[in-house]
């Protein structure tokens, strides 16, 4: 795997609880955690792996841009690069956290962003996308 | 009988689902390097069962089978989707060619193809799927 420039960190500063996946082929791909605490949400990026590891980037979206994600109007490349950083979370086979790292956005390895054009498409995510596409709607008229 | 029907019989959801059916049909899958490679054929819970101690019995069932693609096409254009979204490390984790074969209805059961052309297989217990595999596309 590639290696990173950043800081590496004991534990996540937030309490994640999966909500759902939103790619997926044989396994998780991309998956929505929600902060216990905050209430905040967290995608979870599959970007690499090895004998020893699955990588994933975790970065926070917010309500308003989860909401412009599924409007088109923001592609995922933008949500990830939208965050002053993101984290890097190791995973064994055991699902166990071997390292996390905290990276400055500008350092995150060209090869683990999506393309530019990387747009929402309901056709090419799973059916949890449209269930948290109807709850982001719905919140963010009750907060209008 | 199927190569996994032990597993399948585990889970409270019926498994494969009463609506899969013995059927002759093209199949493309994504696949690594050499289609003499047995993991190329390992359903992904096999290779790593926690990855689904989330997940319900219906979505285990369907990690204990293989995934294909009913056109030449549609297995491209899903790769390319997903290679879109992961990044370039994307060939790491689905594969670096597509490689074709004949299903035969004594190969196993088969879901109907979803909207990308996915199907989903479930293997029988004598087939060895690298013999009517042949690599059609390379992916990279």
């Amino acid at each position: 795997m590639k290696r990173l420039a950043g800081l590496k960190i004991d534990k996540l500063d937030f309490v994640p609880t999966k909500q759902g996946d939103l790619l997926y082929h044989e396994g998780s791909f991309l998956s929505v955690f929600k902060d216990n605490l905050s209430n905040n949400f967290y995608f979870y990026k599959w970007s690499d792996s090895d004998e020893k590891a699955h990588r994933w980037l975790v970065f926070k979206v917010s309500v308003k841009n989860l909401d412009a994600f599924f409007e088109k109007e923001i592609s995922l490349q933008a949500l990830i690069l939208e965050q002053p950083f993101t984290y890097f979370l190791d995973l064994n086979n055991d699902i166990d956290p071997i390292r996390i790292v905290i990276v400055s956005t500008q350092n995150i390895p060209q090869n683990y962003l999506p393309d530019a054009n990387s747009f929402f498409d309901a056709a090419d995510f799973e059916n949890y996308a449209l269930i948290l596409k109807q709850e982001i709607k719905k919140s963010s008229l009750q907060v209008a | 009988m199927l190569k996994y029907q032990s597993y399948f019989e585990k889970l409270i959801a019926p498994c494969p689902p009463s609506n899969y059916t013995l059927n002759k049909r093209e199949a493309f899958r994504w696949i690594f390097d050499s289609v003499a490679d047995k993991e190329n054929f390992k359903p992904a819970y096999f290779k790593n069962p926690k990855r689904f101690n989330d997940k319900s019995d219906e979505e285990m069932c369907m990690a204990m089978g293989l995934s294909f693609f009913d056109t030449l096409e549609n297995a491209e254009n899903r790769f390319l989707k997903l290679k879109n979204r992961l990044g370039q490390e994307a060939y790491k984790i689905l594969g670096t060619q597509i490689g074709s074969g004949l299903l035969q209805e004594e190969d196993g059961v088969n879901s109907k193809s979803d909207g990308n052309g996915h199907f989903t297989h479930h293997i029988s217990e004598q087939f060895k799927h690298s013999k009517i595999i042949t690599i059609v596309k390379d992916l990279k």
